[in-house]
């Protein structure tokens, strides 16, 4: 026992030297590009979707490009991919009907992929859609790919086996979400699902039920990835994909390690957005977030080649952020995924309280809470700005710490007791805790009932839950209001459970805007579900913006040409290099 | 065990075979065994200072509303203007001024010293409450098990090894939610002393099992000695076998396994508030403190350095209180 | 078989077929297996056998700390055998125990003076002049201090505090006594002086006493009657002359052969027990003392031999073969 005391008092000594050697904090702003705005557009000049895309300044050919992970890509199969992880990696070794021109800093535009543009509203109702296949495109083997091949590609994602990916191409097709019932696909595995054609090798036509004007968006998803029925081996793909892109799968271990090395009958004069740089992709999987940040900083060996995929964990980003040296090989960027506070419309009816809510929260504490600008920037609209066409806007400017008095005088004297469910997450908690405080100065009296962190998604998509206050967030399949304002805000959507809106808004005017802002040219939508979205706000406040994410990715020092996707918020592979 | 030299001045037994010892102190009136432990207690340093630093603790813990008026910060105050852009206190050494003595708590920027003085509170209640309830459940159980046999014991038995094979994590994580679910619907405020309470019964429920195995051994072994048997021939009730000739010699197994389970339940708490179990954020609580804490180790290590000094200091002194209270009471495991 | 004449007034303690199994794995232990013996009020009797005879549970079964499996126990005229405790209860001041290890018999939490008064507490008894008085008086008769009544157990030696487990048996001023091995835990220096208190209390106060010992010399010192045990059973009973100089049971001769200058008999001397005694889960059919019997015979392995008086006089045998004389010309069967 003597001795457990001795090494206690010299475990504090330690401590408290280790202490006494810090030095002061004086703070510093982070800069941190917030005012981002996309300035997405789908291409509508074939030149855009004409390969080859533009040389990266300064980036060679050769290398062994490394990407660290924790958590293993469960598979490749393009058919099934939904992770963001797979979502960027796919790329390398699928192309799609269309895809992102992206700079990772908001500039983006939809061009054609396998497609020479990105689709042709054949009776300008967005009913009947023509994709043109590009000429000269390979299969890994040599074989051209055609529209067979695509066409046989989004028909065995109708297989429920091949379950796991996104499904809109199917529901649209058959006008359904009980897609697989309604075509099967192991019964006509010769056949193409109803709506989808070909009429000849290098034409695609889609015919739907209804408009669906998005198309041109949800076919840049790997559902459209071509591949040749006789190298269909079913679910045994995700571990050994046939390439159409740029590298094939040449290694994988399972949950391990996986290697790409260059497809040689990829053609980058027919690519508008792939390069080809480096020798070979090794995926690493098993390093923590921590570890995988670390070694790439330490920057040794194959490591300095080497990505961190996970953003710097919070216990890191001081570190990384202070230290200059480190500037150059770290990417911030803020991503399209929009945090809000939701209100849960069908409890909290008066208007003036959910406005007083919007002026009473102090987003730059907030931010504070979360970590700081590299981990989340203040919204303050609906949709987050990576989104087309997106236009910032404060319908309840309460500056960048809130406005306590404005929110009072909207509550005019009543002191709403309101309960703000919060997941049980250490996080959470704390944000909760944050949020309890800003609304409370500001004349409401909260409850914070804590909901257990796996279940919650769950329970707050039940129509009947009991609370009326959230934390909600949302990241789109792709950055267009279609896919952000219906799927959150059409009252007619709301069922008992399963709903995408939680906030639980329902009114007929703004769902008549849908359906008239759906049915309209994609180009010109995007300014209309901007007009949307602040309306909206003016309107009926059915949540308060809060932040969206912020990507701070690290690497090491001879890795380049990471940029973070202006689409999914995750580091895309498509310029990536190795420098001398 | 300690600093101090060997017992010096505790009479050893009178070992002359006369009719009577040498005499001593006041009217030749003995040392209990528990008076002894007292005596040697007394004369350990190690015992002293521990037990110095306990008071002091929970002078701390039961002030800790005093503290807060004359320190004039609550526990629930936030000065996020005095944070960085991370989220980092602003200064030197995680924020430390005249004002906030051990600085303040990244991302909230709440005050770390009140903060802690209120941790300190509810731990060392959790802590306090659910060793005396896990020592009442132990020590009658084990009694009974061990006193009456039989049946009893086999029952007694079967419940602690249901107990033991409970999952504590599973039950931990589940009884809470349904308690609150049971008792405050899904809208109402739970009060913070409901959170505690369960967090004390949790601990009473799975933390008796050791203490009523060691009392009943404990008795089943006195339960032999013959000053028993001499109880028993005299006619002696079960009420005076339990409470005059066995209880007095339980004391000491009692006593050691209450000063083993207080600091296991100040860090239990700890580990259960950080996975989300037990106390909400809003209650201040160390174990929460800890956790949230460790992932600024590189970043902020003063957020590291204050609770983590004040749980290891708390626990030390438990500790050393507990060895040193064993060795005095028995000291032939001094050593 | 009774052993020697009743007293007018009846024996104070009458005990027939005593008989004690402790069920263990493997079947039942046969600590005690029918005894019949009576004590007379005032008047010690010897318990002497080796290790494991049975004495202690004996001695326990006396107090009613066991409950006898068969058999039965009269004292003072109650049926003790299968009473309760409230039956016990104004039965357990006159009957009481003194233990062997006085390490182990006293609370080494209570003060001596709390242990004495404990028989009092108990059974609410308030003697004239009150407990205080009583315990001084304890005290003082068995040789303490009586100043050092509020002294703890562990503050005294193995001799005082064999003598605190005395004062408290006396407590209650009980008719009868049981000292289980009252001295044996004691050093040999210590021991004559505790035999010497037995005795003076004994003479001094008239209480009848069962002194369970193994110790022979022990026994010829304090008591007017010996029983010798053997394997759960009484093998030999009679006055204390009459055991040590006329013993007749080869295990009662092989004892005293054992210690020297307690008995001495002609060629009988030559006996010497050897081997261990059989296990009481399983003894031996006919005598339990044939297989270690130097004397033993075929009928010895048929017939359990009762205990039977000899010669008219108090000294009662269970042998089928008994006394000193050289068996008639019959092959000696040869024994384990
Ligand atoms: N509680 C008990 N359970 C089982 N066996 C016992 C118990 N008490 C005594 N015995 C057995 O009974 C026999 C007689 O024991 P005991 O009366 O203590 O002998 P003694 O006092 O003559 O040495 C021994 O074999 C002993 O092992
Ligand atoms: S009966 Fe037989 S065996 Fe038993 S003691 Fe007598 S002679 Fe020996
Ligand atoms: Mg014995």
């Amino acid at each position: 026992m003597r001795q457990r005391a001795a090494v206690a008092v010299g475990g504090a000594f330690v401590l408290v030297s280790a202490l006494s050697a810090c030095s002061a904090n004086t703070g510093g702003e982070p800069q941190v590009d917030t005012g981002r705005q996309a300035t997405g557009v789908i291409a509508t000049d074939p030149r855009d979707s004409a390969g080859p895309a533009p040389e990266v300044a300064g980036a060679r050919r050769g290398g062994t490009f490394t990407i660290l992970r924790e958590t293993p890509i469960s598979h490749l199969d393009p058919q099934r991919t939904y992770s963001f992880a797979g979502l960027m990696t796919v790329p390398l070794i699928a192309r799609t009907l269309t895809t992102w021109k992206d700079d990772g800093e908001g500039n983006l535009r939809l061009v054609g992929d396998l497609a020479e543009t990105p689709g042709r509203d054949v009776d300008d109702d967005c009913k009947v859609w023509e994709f043109r296949v590009r000429d000269g495109v390979r299969f890994e083997d040599g074989r051209p790919v055609t529209a067979r091949e695509i066409g046989y590609g989004i028909a065995r994602s109708f297989d429920p086996d091949l379950a796991g990916g996104p499904t809109y191409l199917q529901e649209w097709l058959v006008d359904t979400p009980q897609y697989d019932t309604a075509w099967d696909f192991q019964a006509n595995r010769t056949s193409l699902p109803p709506g989808l054609t070909t009429p000849d090798d290098r034409t695609l036509r889609f015919e739907f039920a209804r408009p669906r004007c998005d198309l041109p968006f949800a076919v840049s998803l790997p559902t459209t990835a071509p591949l040749p029925s006789d190298r269909d081996t079913g679910v045994d793909l995700g571990n050994a994909p046939f390439s159409s892109g740029p590298y094939k799968v040449t290694r994988y271990r399972a949950g391990v390690e996986i290697v790409m090395e260059r497809n040689e009958h990829w053609d980058a004069t027919t690519d508008p957005v792939r390069h080809q740089y480096p020798d070979r992709f090794v995926w690493s999987f098993g390093p923590t977030p921590d570890a995988a940040a670390n070694r790439v900083i330490a920057d040794n060996g194959a490591d300095q080649s080497a990505l961190s995929w996970d953003y710097v964990p919070a216990s890191l980003i001081a570190r990384v952020a202070g230290d200059a040296g480190l500037r150059a090989r770290t990417i911030l960027s803020p991503t399209p995924s929009a945090n809000h506070l939701v209100i849960n419309n069908a409890r909290v009816t008066d208007l003036r309280v959910r406005q007083a809510l919007n002026h009473a929260i102090d987003r730059e504490g907030l931010v504070k809470v979360l970590g700081g600008r590299h981990v989340a920037v203040p919204m303050t609209t609906l949709m987050p700005p990576a989104t087309i066409g997106h236009r910032t806007y404060d319908a309840y400017p309460a500056g960048p710490d809130g406005d306590p008095d404005k929110a009072r005088e909207l509550l005019g004297g009543q002191r709403p007791e309101l309960v703000l469910g919060a997941a049980d997450s250490s996080l959470e908690q704390q944000v909760a805790t944050q949020l309890k405080g800003n609304l409370e100065r500001a004349g409401f009296t909260i409850t914070i009932r804590n909901i257990p962190d796996d279940a919650k998604l769950d329970e707050i998509k039940k129509s009947g839950n009991p609370w009326d206050l959230y934390l909600g967030s949302w990241a789109a399949d792709w950055p267009s209001g279609a896919s952000i304002l219906p799927v959150l805000y059409d009252g007619r959507t709301i069922r008992a459970q399963g709903n995408s809106n939680h906030a639980y808004f329902n009114d007929p005017a703004i769902n008549a805007e849908f359906d008239r802002i759906l049915t309209l040219p994609p180009t010109e939508q995007s300014r209309q579900w901007a007009e949307l979205d602040e309306r909206i706000m003016e309107e009926h406040a059915p949540v308060v913006p809060l932040y969206v994410d912020v990507a701070y990715l690290v690497h090491g020092a001879k890795a380049g040409g990471i940029f973070v996707s202006s689409v999914f918020g995750s580091p895309a592979l498509v310029d990536a290099h190795v420098k001398p | 065990m300690s600093l101090s030299p060997a017992a010096g001045p505790v009479p050893a037994a009178i070992g002359s075979g006369g009719t009577a010892g040498p005499p001593r102190d006041r009217r030749g009136a003995g040392h209990s065994p528990g008076r002894l432990a007292w005596l040697r207690l007394r004369a350990d340093r190690t015992a002293l200072a521990s037990g110095a630093a306990l008071v002091l603790f929970l002078l701390v813990a039961l002030a800790a509303p005093l503290i807060e008026l004359t320190y004039g910060i609550g526990p629930r105050d936030q000065f996020q203007d005095r944070l960085d852009g991370f989220g980092l206190p602003l200064g030197r050494a995680g924020g430390v001024s005249g004002e906030h003595f051990f600085g303040l708590e990244p991302r909230l920027g709440r005050d770390i010293f009140i903060r802690l003085v209120y941790g300190l509170r509810t731990s060392l209640f959790v802590a306090l409450a659910a060793a005396v309830l896990t020592s009442v459940i132990g020590v009658v159980l084990g009694t009974l098990a061990g006193y009456l046999g039989g049946w009893l014991d086999a029952v007694v038995t079967w419940i602690t090894d249901l107990t033991l094979a409970l999952p504590f994590l599973v039950v931990a994580l589940v009884l809470p939610p349904m308690l609150t679910l049971r008792f405050y619907g899904q809208r109402d405020t739970v009060p913070a002393a409901f959170g505690v309470g369960v967090l004390i019964v949790i601990f009473a429920v799975f933390g008796w099992t050791g203490t009523a195995r060691l009392i009943r051994g404990q008795v089943i072994a006195l339960r032999e000695r013959e000053f028993v048997a001499a109880a028993r021939a005299s006619g002696a009730g079960p009420w005076h076998m339990l409470f005059r000739e066995l209880l007095p010699n339980l004391r000491a197994p009692i006593l050691v396994s209450f000063s083993l389970t207080v600091p296991q339940f100040v860090t239990g708490e700890a580990a259960l508030s950080f996975i989300g179990v037990g106390l909400t954020e809003e209650t201040p609580s160390f174990g929460r403190m800890i956790y949230q804490s460790l992932e600024y180790l590189q970043t902020d290590p003063a957020f590291v350095l204050f609770p983590g000094v004040v749980i290891f200091a708390l626990v030390l002194a438990v500790n050393l209180f507990g060895d040193a209270l064993r060795d005095a009471l028995d000291p032939k495991s001094a050593g | 078989m009774t052993d020697g004449p009743a007293d007018e007034a009846g024996p104070l303690l009458r005990v027939r077929g005593l008989t004690k199994h402790f069920p263990v794995r493997g079947g039942p232990v046969r600590a005690v297996d029918g005894l019949d013996f009576e004590v007379r009020a005032g008047e010690t009797l010897g318990l002497v056998g080796e290790s494991g005879c049975g004495k202690s549970t004996t001695g326990r079964l006396l107090v009613r700390l066991l409950e006898p499996t068969g058999g039965s126990i009269e004292f003072a005229g109650h049926d003790l055998t299968h009473a309760g405790r409230r039956h016990l209860r104004p039965l357990r001041g006159q009957l009481q125990i003194i233990f062997q290890d006085p390490y182990a018999s006293l609370n080494p939490r209570h003060p001596v003076g709390r242990i004495i008064a404990m028989p009092l507490r108990v059974n609410r008894i308030d003697p004239p002049g009150g407990t205080r008085a009583r315990v001084r008086e304890l005290m003082e008769r068995v040789g303490l201090n009586p100043e050092h009544h509020n002294r703890y157990p562990h503050e005294f030696s193995g001799g005082q505090r064999q003598r605190v487990g005395i004062a408290r048996a006396l407590a209650t001023e009980p008719r009868l006594v049981v000292a289980d091995e009252p001295v044996s835990a004691l050093d040999v220096s210590i021991q004559a002086q505790v035999v010497n208190l037995l005795r003076r209390l004994h003479r001094d106060l008239g209480l009848a006493l069962v002194l369970i010992s193994h110790d022979l010399a022990v026994v010829r010192h304090l008591c007017q009657r010996v029983a010798v045990m053997y394997l759960g059973r009484i093998v030999e009973i009679g006055d204390r002359d009459d055991i040590y100089h006329r013993p007749q049971h080869p295990y009662t001769r092989a004892l005293l052969a054992a210690v020297p200058h307690v008995g001495q008999f002609g060629p009988a001397g030559r006996l010497r027990l050897t081997g261990e005694a059989p296990t009481p889960l399983d003894p031996p059919s006919g005598c339990r003392f044939r297989t270690r019997c130097p004397r033993a015979r075929e009928r010895c392995a048929v017939e359990e031999p009762a205990l039977v008086r000899r010669d008219g006089g108090g000294q009662a045998t269970a042998c089928h073969f008994p006394g000193p004389d050289p068996l008639p010309a019959e092959p000696v069967r040869a024994m384990a």
